[in-house]
């Protein structure tokens, strides 16, 4: 039989960095609270016994009493806890604050479970002058200790050896004091003191700090933080991340698709032509397989930077000093600063920072940012845009793009003023957040972490337009260009004119996911000339986009949506977001080309109507729900 | 009794008691170690005035909102 073993700690402790380290995997890691919201499952094979040891990675906890206003997250781990009494736990410490993280260790030890101490980042409480005697402290706590350093990959054999063995649950049970309380005193302070009492005693026995001089974190932070600087470093840091992700992409950009187009496309006809295959073929490949390879190439440069720079925005630790400095705008749109964070991680996908809601207390809370994020501008939306940009806008592209990106943050805005009054009454949730000494990044992480993210988006975008380019140019684009040059009346109003009905069928692609936009225009369109002079400029080029950037949440967000919160707000979602892409975009386009008066008040009306309908729709259904059960409204997560 | 929302930039206090309602919050503000007879100093203001990033024993930074930092009641510690 094979053992199974629970990684648990605070949040941020570096349980999944662990956990990579442990099973060769590559979930996702970052340097704030709540990166991990579900419950990861992998395997080592002991190198000595060629034992398989299964691992389960918990989301990070502070407490392991189960309360209805917990966070999900938080509940996973402590549900998880509750009936899993016959696991080893292996219990990760953050080295520099165990006095925070002891706290959960003795819950654990209360419970009588086998627990096995990590503790992790023995570098970090090095540089900030605390030295641990391990071996008191394993014998303080009763348990094994191991210290390691899970970024480095230090002590992982000393872990696994400790794992090797039986682990006894701890000896002694810690004696809670009697329940005589003074009136003052509640029954969970009087348990908290008790814990930190002890807590206290153990750190005098095992550790000893030597007074270092200022932390490099209060250097950052005195700046970071600065009431004027602050702000300025917030925009500069959105700004860079982007220009760079942009400029140093799109160099990269147009060279790549010249060589993609010249070998996978040209190159390819050629040699087919050449050993003489018949000319459907030889179209099938070139045109199908090998234009989609090429497309797909032609815009992995610009993710690749952007996957990098959201990287190093996430390991430093700078992410909870954004949320710090936006708080108060949060707070405005009903949101906790907490929020900002996973959807800042929606700039790379819109799907884990859904589930990133999980980490919210209240039900209203995460109602509001599954409602905004589909709104945040998702790597897909970025390789239509560098496409367009390259076509359309070849000079101040970056900018072109950077106003897509605060449109998409500008209707998220709207979205939440527009909701935030109907989701359910202000909860007295606290907007408590920890915020993480900064760390360096390391080099190899940050590019496995890229890769990672970059592979698995190129996987799914490559078949994806591989297989659009093959049933458009290869196997041929009746169906397709029937239904787009049926639905391109619609879409009058936004500027596509009836020559240009393959952008109503990239559209129609795009509800699968967005990077289909760019495999339809570009199986339609042999040449991004040829693309421009359909399109007819770039007002409705820009319109285009915008529609693109708002509508319709791509099919693995629906699905998210859906099972994070409700069918119905999928639903909403989808209409919400559809509705207005259609109508802000066709505002930008009559407003641009100054149609007439009548457009313009008209559209504008029914923008108005729409905001006011989507009102009443979502009170309505909150009263009736309200009405129908007395229960809290809480999602239980299994 | 003062409120920790009362304190001003780099003051030092003395937590005398926590009145935040919620179960989980409480939990949550004990694992840090904020709990009466700890010892607090606000470190910064955000830019709009709100929230607080406060430092607790053991080098824990935390943000706290200024309305919820009123259900925490403190002692000034003068220096």
């Amino acid at each position: 039989m094979s053992k199974s073993i629970a990684l648990i700690g605070n949040p941020n402790c570096g349980k999944t960095t662990l956990f990579n380290r442990l099973t060769g995997a590559n979930q996702r890691v970052g340097n704030w609270p709540g990166v991990t919201v579900e419950q990861h499952h992998g395997e080592y094979v002991d190198p000595f016994t060629r034992n398989a040891v299964h691992i389960i990675d918990l989301p990070g906890c502070y407490s392991l009493i189960n309360t209805p206003d917990m966070a999900l997250d938080e509940k996973i781990t402590c549900e998880y806890v509750a009936v899993s009494k016959n696991i080893v736990y292996l219990n990760v410490l953050d080295a520099a604050h165990l006095n925070r993280d002891l706290y959960l260790t003795l819950q654990l030890l209360e419970l009588g479970v086998p627990v096995v101490v990590v503790l992790n980042c023995m570098d970090l409480a090095q540089s900030a002058g605390i030295s641990i005697n391990a071996a008191a402290l394993a014998t303080e706590l009763g348990c094994p200790v191991v210290p390691v350093i899970a970024k480095t990959g230090m002590g992982i054999a000393e872990l696994q050896s400790a794992l090797r063995g039986e682990i006894e649950p701890n000896k002694f049970a810690l004696q809670h004091p009697a329940k005589i309380l003074p009136a003052e005193i509640t029954e969970d302070v009087q348990i908290a003191q008790f814990r930190r009492n002890v807590i206290k005693q153990i750190l005098q026995i095992t550790t000893s700090k030597q007074d270092v001089k200022k932390k490099f974190t209060d250097y950052v932070d005195n700046i970071v933080l600065h009431k004027i600087f602050g702000p300025a470093v917030f925009l500069g840091v959105m700004y860079l991340m982007f220009t760079l992700a942009i400029n140093i992409g799109g160099y990269a950009q147009e060279w790549c698709e010249r060589f993609s187009e010249q070998v996978f496309v040209g190159g390819l006809q050629s040699m087919l032509s050449a050993i003489g295959a018949a000319p459907w073929l030889s179209n099938l490949l070139s045109e199908g397989l090998g234009r989609g390879i090429s497309i797909t190439l032609t815009f992995t440069p610009v993710l690749a930077s952007m996957f990098i720079c959201l990287g190093i925005l996430e390991t430093t630790g700078y992410m909870t000093r954004a949320a710090f400095i936006v708080d108060r705008l949060m707070r405005y749109l009903g949101l906790s600063g907490k929020a900002f964070v996973p959807m800042i991680v929606g700039f790379g996908c819109n799907v884990p920072a859904v589930m990133g809601a999980r980490t919210l207390n209240s039900q209203r809370e995460r109602i509001l940012m599954i409602m905004m994020t589909p709104f945040m501008s998702c790597s897909a939306r970025l390789a239509i845009y560098a496409i367009f940009v390259a076509a359309f806008f070849p000079v101040g592209g970056q900018n072109v793009i950077f106003s897509l990106y605060l449109i998409g943050i500008a209707v998220a805005m709207l979205t939440a003023l527009a909701l935030r009054n109907n989701v359910g009454q202000q909860e007295e949730s606290m907007a408590l957040m920890e915020m993480p000494d900064y760390r360096w990044p390391m080099l190899s992480g940050l590019l496995r972490q890229a890769w990672t993210r970059l592979k698995s988006f190129l996987f799914k975008a490559g078949i994806l337009i591989v297989g659009l380019c093959v049933v458009i140019n290869g196997v041929g684009n009746d169906i397709l260009a029937n239904i787009g040059q049926f639905l391109t009346p619609m879409f009058a109003p936004i500027g596509i004119s009836a020559q240009n009905w393959p952008a109503t069928v990239g559209l129609v692609t795009g509800l699968i996911a967005k990077e289909a936009v760019v495999g339809t225009l570009n199986a339609f369109y042999a040449s991004d000339a040829a693309m421009v002079q359909s399109f007819g400029g770039t007002i409705p080029a820009y319109a285009y986009l915008l529609f693109t950037l708002l509508y319709f949440p791509c099919v693995s967000v629906v699905a998210v949506i859906s099972k994070e919160l409700n069918f119905k707000w999928a639903l909403f979602s989808v209409v919400w977001s559809t509705g207005l892409a259609y109508l802000i975009a066709a505002l930008f386009y009559q407003v641009a080309t100054f149609n007439s008066w009548a457009w313009i008040l008209g559209l504008s009306t029914v923008l108005l109507g729409f905001f006011i309908a989507a009102r009443w729709v979502v009170r309505q259904e909150q009263a009736r729900v309200a009405r129908r059960k007395l229960v809290p409204t809480l999602v239980t997560v299994d | 009794m003062q409120s920790l929302s009362d304190l001003k930039l780099h003051e030092k206090a003395q937590v005398l008691r926590v009145d935040v309602s919620g179960a989980a919050d409480r939990q949550k503000l004990f694992a840090c170690g904020l709990i009466p007879g700890a010892e607090i100093t606000i470190e910064r203001i955000a830019p709009l005035g709100c929230p607080l990033q406060i430092r607790l024993e053991g080098d824990i930074l935390l943000s706290i909102r200024k309305t919820e930092a009123n259900y925490v009641k403190v002692n000034r510690i003068n220096r």
